[in-house]
């Protein structure tokens, strides 16, 4: 196995399995008190509240938010004028039709 | 651990773990500690990638636990979800774009290698070029060719239909030899 080029992809993989767990110290490392780890992961995920919980308890915040938002809205937006879109439609169509019965049509 | 737990069945210490038996669960890990461990360095570079994954997945078990209906064998389904957190760890990194520079694995494939390429250098360089494919291509490159199982046993791990596996297989064959530069066999 001198050349690259003559090793096939079956010999990469047979390479590899030979030298499967090339650093077993590395694993047996790993496994040593790997319960006791996960354990502790779990009862500090266990301790720890829920994501939900803590959404639950920032909605008063939220709806003071909301209130003081729409208190400021109130207080500093001005007033828009009061513009009745249907009165000034209904306005003008009475005034043509008056105009209309009393010219007698023609001046339409 | 000292009370005698090799004869108690999987099932009935998964029972005790969703009643909140902790013992019980620290069996199972004590029972499949190995065999996921030994999956996971597969993918792990460090001993540390190697911890944090093993949790993971035992952490993902325990969360499961419910889930686990008994219709397969239990180690079957632990193994199954052993390879997805493998997968999805994969993929997060390949998200971080965490991958050996392309210049390393440059480096040991044609400077080291052509000249003294041992069994131990081809596991190396096949590391370096398998840390280079998609997710995937990596896991079914590990799981049948590294851990030498059958295209019915990937599909079970996986969750792929065996024609999908066998699909992603070829490709990921072809993958790997353009990035090794290999000619074909």
């Amino acid at each position: 196995m001198n050349d690259r080029k003559k090793l096939n992809l079956a010999g990469f993989f047979a390479a590899a399995r030979a030298h499967g767990d090339e650093n077993p110290q590395r694993a047996a490392r790993v496994a040593e008190s790997l319960e006791t780890r996960v354990l502790a992961r779990i009862r500090a995920e266990r301790e720890r509240p829920p994501f939900f919980a803590l959404a639950w308890r920032f909605v008063p915040i939220f709806m003071a938010a909301v209130v003081a938002l729409g208190a400021w809205y109130y207080a500093t937006v001005p007033e828009q004028p009061k513009t009745d879109m249907r009165t000034a439609i209904t306005s003008v169509y009475e005034d043509s039709l008056a105009l209309n019965f009393t010219a007698d049509g023609d001046r339409l | 651990m000292s009370r005698p737990t090799a004869d108690i069945p999987d099932e009935r210490l998964v029972e005790a773990a969703i009643s909140g038996d902790d013992d019980a669960f620290a069996d199972i890990v004590s029972r499949y500690k190995r065999k996921v461990i030994r999956t996971a360095s597969r993918f792990a570079r460090d001993s540390g990638e190697l911890d944090d994954l093993s949790q993971d997945v035992f952490i993902r078990v325990y969360k499961g636990l419910k889930n686990f209906r008994g219709a397969a064998p239990f180690e079957h389904w632990l193994m199954r979800i052993a390879v997805r957190t493998c997968y999805d760890f994969l993929n997060e990194r390949r998200r971080r774009k965490d991958s050996l520079p392309l210049e390393d694995f440059h480096d040991i494939a044609v400077e080291d290698g052509l000249k003294d390429f041992d069994a131990f250098q081809a596991k190396e360089i096949l590391n370096k070029a398998l840390s280079r494919l998609k997710p995937k291509e990596r896991l079914v490159i590990t799981l049948m060719e590294l851990e030498e199982r059958t295209v019915k046993e990937v599909s079970a791990l996986t969750g792929w239909s065996e024609a999908n596996v066998k699909v992603r297989a070829f490709r990921a064959r072809l993958a790997l030899k353009k990035k090794l530069g290999v000619e074909d066999e």
